[in-house]
This record gives C-alpha cells, structure tokens and sequence, in this order.
C-alpha cells in the first residue's frame, strides 16, 4: 500500500498503517456513504425521489462486496489498530447479516415512505448511521470501541423510532426506547469502568490475560463480577432478553414498522455478537461464574416471550414477544460456550435475519397511509386478496416456529444439539417445550390469513404493484418502480427461508472454523 | 492518593444509584433523563478514579469519548421530548402509555 | 467461596442505602425556614425582572441544542493540541482536518436545513 501511493518519507504512517484501514473497509464505506446521503439530501432536495435510496443501496452493496473480499482473503492476522478491533470471519459473518438486511429494509423503504407519507431524505442517513454503528459493534475488541458502537447504533434509532412525527405511538416509542436506552447504557458504561478498574485494560485480550490469572488461582475477583454483571445487563437490554425487554413491546408496536424491521433484526445480530465474542471469548476463563445466569436468563426469555405472545392483539406485539422468546434461543448458544454453540447462535442470527425480515416486509408492505398493518383483522383473508403474499407470510410464521423444512427448524435444531453435546439438557428440553407453545400463536396469524373473512373496509387496501396476481396497482411507472424492489425482497426472503431449510450446509460450511478473535 | 481512591469510587456509586434510583422513580421525561446523564457521569468519575489508581491513560480517553457521546444523546433526546411536548402530550411518563397490555 | 463476595454485597447495600437515602432523606431532614428571598432564582445577585418560568421560542432550544453538539465535539481539540506539535505531526493534522470537516459537513447541513434561521 505504502509503495503504491509512494508517500513521502517525512509522512508518520505507521501511526495508522494501511492495513488498519482496510481492516475497518466496510465501515468507513458506510459510514461515508451516510456523510454523502446527507450532502445528497441537500443537493436533491425534492421530496420522494429515489436518488437517496439508490446511493445509500449502492453504498451498503460496497460495503457488502468489501466484506466478500475480506472473507475471501482471510487476513492471517485480523486484527487492527493495537488490538481495537478485529475483521475476522466471525464480524464478518455478522456483517454479511447485518448488510443484507440493511439492504431489504433500502430496498422496501421507498413505498412504505410514500405510502404512510414520510419521505424525508433524514430516514437514509439515520439508517446509514446505524447500520455504521452495527459494523464497528460486531468487530469491537476494546471496550471503548464496543461504547462507540452502541451508541452509534442506537442514537440513530432512538429518532427512527420517532419518525412517524404526527403519530402519537411513534413518538411514544422513540421517548421510552431513548430513556430506557439511556438507562441500559448507564448500566453498560459503569460495568465497563469496573471492569477497567479491575484490570487495567480496555482491550479484550489483555482483560482476558487478567482473567486466566485470577481463574488459575480459583480466586474471582467480586468487583470484576459485578461489572461483567452490569456489562452483561446493558447487552441483555440490547438484545431484548427478558428481564431486560420491558422497551421491547412498546417500541417495537409504535415504531414505523420499517424502523421496526431494521431495529428487530440487524440490532440484534450486531449486540448477539459483541455478546458472543465477550462471553466465546473473552470471559471465557469465568464461565463458572457465567454460565448458571445466562441459562437463566435464556429460560426466562423463551418462557415469558412465548406464553406472553399467546396473549397479544397486535401483530408487532406478537413477533415483539417472539423477539424476546428467539433471543432466548440465542442465548442457549452463548450459555453454551463451546465453538458449536457460537456457530449454532451465528447459524440462528442468519436464520432470524431471513424469516423476521421477511415477516415484517409483508406488513411494510399491506402498510396503508396513517397507520401499520398491525391487527389481526387487517390480515383477515389476506388469502383471498394477496395468495402471494399471504402464502409468504405463512411460511415466514412456520419457520419462526421451526417446522422441518424451514430454516428455523435448522437454527433450533444447531442450537439444542449444541446445548445437549454440552450436557445442558435443561435449555435444550425448555426450549422444545416452548416452541411447542410458540405454534399456537404463529398458526393463529395463518388462521386468521386462511379463513377469516376480510372487513368491509380493508376491502381497499392497496395492493402491490408486481405481487398482486390481478396488476391492478401497477397505477404508474413510479409505483412498480418502488413496489416491485419490496417485492423482490420477500420473494428472496421465502426462497431463502426454504432453501436454506433444505440445504442448511449451506451456511454451515461457512461457519465451520470460525474462530473468535479477541484482540 | 491511595486515600482518596476509596472516596471517589463511593461518591461515584452513589452518584449512579442516585441517577438509577432517580429514573425509576421520577415521572418528568427531563428530570429521567437528568438522571440517566448523572449514571453517565458517575461512570466517568469512576473511569477516571480507575485511571489514576492503574496509572493507565485508557480511563481518561474513554471519560472524553463518554462526555461527547453523552453530548449527543442529550441533544437526540432533547430534540424527541420537545417534539413530543409541541405535539400536545403532557410532559408526564405516566399519562404516556397509550399502548399497553 | 461464597464468603468472596460479602465486599460486593457490603458495597451494595451501602451504595443503595446512599442512593435511596440521599433521594428520600433530604426533603425529610433538610430545615426548612422559607422566605421571599430564598424563594427567588438566583441571578448573580441581580433581582431578577420577570418570572423564570416564561415560555421561550422553541428556536431558543434548537440553537441551545446545536450549540451543546458543536461545543462538546471541541473538547477532542484539546489533548490534540497537547501532542500534535511533539508526537502527531503532520498524521495529527490530516486527521484533525477530517474530523473537522465531517463538523463542518453537519454545519452545512443544519444551515441549509434551515435551522439557523430565527424565524
């Protein structure tokens, strides 16, 4: 690098070598990209085009090309900037999720924009913004960074979450996720300030050096316990692990159901895997101490979340609820600790992405100006009106409850052999149990899609340019050009979901070898 | 210097349980939020209480990182409660929970 | 073993009682001997002319809200004027440069959004 750009000698590069750069590519690409929506938006300010869209699509498909790249090359040493961050397979796993989905929610958010009215160029930066915040989470290695990256996430969607102005839920939301945010980062922070305390260290790996020599000699450090207690908090309340989701209902059901889209998946897979690679990794020397409260929390989560979603009258509610009870899935993996556990909750993120995804793009999608497809009787007959779509849905909800031949039976089914080669029984057999639980309100959803009769009212719902068999919403070149990008997404998202029930290899083979680096 | 490091970390704990304590008690959206920064803060002081006490330089960087990011929650928050008073809510958590159970 | 962590607990409880006590303790303890004067805000010892509590044109809390922004971003100028001179030379000056431009960037932003405009 240095040759090639033949620098002067008097210029100090080796404070920031080249490969450190490239180390942080797909960051700096999004990151950018956002800097340059925001001049984009400036210089086309003309409400409801697509210019912002197409750059922020092009910027997040760099970004994803890079990633590629650096997989492929598989640098030998991956971590850069004195140990701050690593680009190992593992970050870059969780940036391939966290892209794609990116991707489906630039791809679905033209029309939803223009159907409920909000098309402000505000909505691409934020999300940029974020999403940039979710690619320095997932290689983090010094607790520092790991702030930044929180932060950097979740500021943008506090607003995000607010960004239906006019509508009381929204604003609603974006209040309690910006104080209960606030309230987890507090947690966060000072955990991270014992812990440096304790140590001495920010960087991963030297606490972890800390740790080996306070587990050699059976002697745990209280204080250190408790600010890996607190961390641990400030991370559960990210991820929406029960007793930690008190938010998660609430914003999830007045959000945007865009924002709720991003916010469900892509915040997820960038806080699990911070988590992962602390609790693989880092902490590992006291998994003792550990293991008993995750697989607790894990417990907690897939039973409240399961029996609770029984309960519920709102769509988003529901797969709030189903949220929390898959981030107890997840955790089974983290609780588990081995490499098979890290690879089944990996394995389990990707699946997530595919079938959440594609659940929520169906009601961005039957989103109608003033409000969200959220009621059980706006799916009403959607058999009727939509087969496609209506098929889809179906689909996403079955593999959310993990019936075979769906990639979530795959990310259940890695995750419980995980837990049972471990010897933790227990986890495997309550997470059985309550997926059993979990069919009874999935299956309502298709219920209500298959037989009910629609509403009078609902009768005039639009219907999707290029998904609807009749065409009758192809009105203009303009709406086929913002309906059928949304379509192609849920299209995408049921072939993944089946085929990846198929040939779940095909994941797989990507996460065998995963090894997580921390610095 | 080994004498006052006990005192610092116990003002710092106790500013974080006056800032805990303070959001789950208080109502007023401005006054959670005060508490939430005063968490914020009391983390720093323990940072830098930690940075003296380890003679690591980590702490201090981590404390100025803290008070921007704390900068910019502020103004994102403070931006989200005004709007939310302009658009006629009164400024009170509890009368704000239109969804629930 | 367990005996291991009876400073944390010690250390909990205390900071609890402390949160808990300094919360609720004050108004209950504190003397109380209210009068005009203490009533009044305090303005460097200026009487003040009108109540506190007048409404302000909510583009005094815009401005105020992006003045704390830009102010705060600035302290990261300080330990870089300490080093930039001794360790970072000319690499601290192109990095300051660009952090100064992406504020820059946000300025123009906030300019052309309109957001400095009093009316």
């Amino acid at each position: 690098m240095t040759t090639l750009l033949s620098l002067p000698p008097w210029f100090p590069l080796h404070f920031v070598p080249a490969s450190n750069l490239v180390g942080i590519l797909p960051v700096l690409i999004v990151g950018g990209g956002s800097v340059l929506v925001l001049l984009a938006d400036l210089a086309v300010p003309r409400r409801g085009n697509l210019v912002l869209p197409v750059i922020s699509g092009v910027v997040v498909l760099g970004a994803l090309g890079t990633a590629v790249g650096q997989w492929i090359l598989n640098a030998t040493n991956p971590v850069v900037f004195n140990g701050a961050f690593a680009d190992d397979r593992f970050a870059l796993f969780a940036d391939f999720v966290v892209l794609l989905t990116a991707l489906a929610v630039i791809c679905l958010s033209p029309g939803y924009l223009r159907r409920r009215g909000m098309e402000e160029g505000e909505y691409y930066i934020l999300l940029l913004a974020s999403l940039t915040g979710m690619l320095v989470l997932s290689g983090a290695t010094n607790l520092i960074v790991i702030f930044l990256g929180v932060e950097l996430l979740s500021i943008p969607l506090y607003v995000l979450a607010g960004f239906a102005r006019d509508e009381p839920l929204s604003q609603e939301a974006a209040m309690k996720y910006l104080l209960l945010g606030g309230f987890a980062s507090g947690f966060l922070l000072y955990g991270m300030a014992l812990i440096y305390g304790e140590t001495g260290h920010t960087g991963l790996a030297a606490i972890h050096q800390q740790l080996l020599q306070g587990a050699l000699s059976h002697s745990f450090d209280p204080m250190l316990l408790a600010g890996i207690a607190l961390l641990s908090v400030g991370l559960l309340f990210k991820v929406s692990a029960a007793p930690f989701q008190w938010w998660t209902p609430d914003v999830y059901q007045g959000s945007p159901a865009i924002v709720t889209t991003f916010m469900s998946v892509a915040t997820k897979v960038a806080a699990f895997a911070v988590f992962l690679r602390l609790f693989s990794a880092t902490l590992a020397p006291y998994r003792s101490e550990w293991e008993v409260p995750i697989a607790v929390v894990a417990i907690i989560s897939m039973v409240f979340g399961n029996l609770v979603a029984v309960a519920q009258t709102s769509v988003k509610r529901v797969l709030a609820y189903s949220g929390i009870a898959q981030a107890g899935y997840i955790l089974i993996g983290v609780a588990v600790g081995s490499p098979d556990g890290t690879q089944a909750a990996l394995y389990y993120l990707a699946a997530y992405a595919f079938m959440n995804t594609g659940a929520f793009a169906v009601l961005t999608i039957l989103s109608q100006r003033g409000e969200d497809c959220d009621r059980y009787s706006q799916l009403a007959g959607l058999w009727r009106r939509q087969p496609l779509l209506a098929g889809l849905m179906a689909l996403f909800m079955l593999s959310l409850a993990g019936f075979p031949m769906t990639v979530g039976f795959f990310g259940k089914f890695f995750l419980f052999s995980a837990a049972i080669h471990d010897g933790q029984l227990p986890l495997a057999i309550w997470g059985i149990l309550t997926s059993a639980v979990s069919l009874f309100y999935y299956l309502r959803v298709i219920l209500v899609m298959f037989t009910a009769v629609p509403d009078a009212d609902s009768d005039t719902a639009p219907t999707l340019a290029g998904l609807s068999l009749e065409g009758t919403a192809v009105a203009s070149s303009t709406a086929a050009s913002v309906g059928i990008p949304a379509g192609v997404v849920v299209v995408l998202a049921g072939v993944g979901t089946v085929v990846l029930g198929i040939f779940p290899a095909l994941i797989y083979t990507l996460l065998q070898g995963i090894t997580v680096v921390h610095g | 210097m080994t004498g006052l490091f006990p005192g610092f970390l116990i003002l710092s704990a106790a500013m974080f349980s006056v800032g805990a304590v303070g959001v789950l008690v208080r109502r007023n959206p401005l006054v959670v939020f005060m508490s939430i920064e005063l968490m914020l803060n009391a983390a720093n002081l323990a940072l830098i209480t930690y940075a003296r006490y380890t003679h690591t330089m980590a702490g201090q960087v981590f404390a100025l990182i803290v008070i921007a990011v704390a900068a910019s929650e502020v103004v994102v928050g403070l931006a989200l409660i005004t709007g939310v008073y302009r658009s006629g809510h009164k400024l009170n958590l509890d009368e704000l929970s239109e969804m629930s159970e | 073993m367990l005996f291991d962590y009876l400073p944390l607990l010690v250390f909990l409880v205390m900071v609890a009682a402390l949160g808990v006590g300094l919360t609720f303790g004050i108004p209950l303890l504190g003397p109380r001997h209210p009068s005009t004067a203490k009533g009044l805000p305090y303005e460097c010892g200026i009487v003040p002319a009108e109540t506190a509590r007048r409404r302000f044109s909510v583009t005094f809390y815009l401005t105020a809200m992006l003045f704390i922004v830009f102010d705060v971003e600035a302290i990261f100028l300080y330990p870089w004027a300490v080093l930039v001179r001794s360790t970072l030379h000319i690499f601290g000056l192109v990095e300051m440069t660009i952090f100064i431009a992406l504020l820059a960037v946000a300025l123009l932003y906030v300019w052309r959004k309109g957001a400095l405009e009093w009316d």
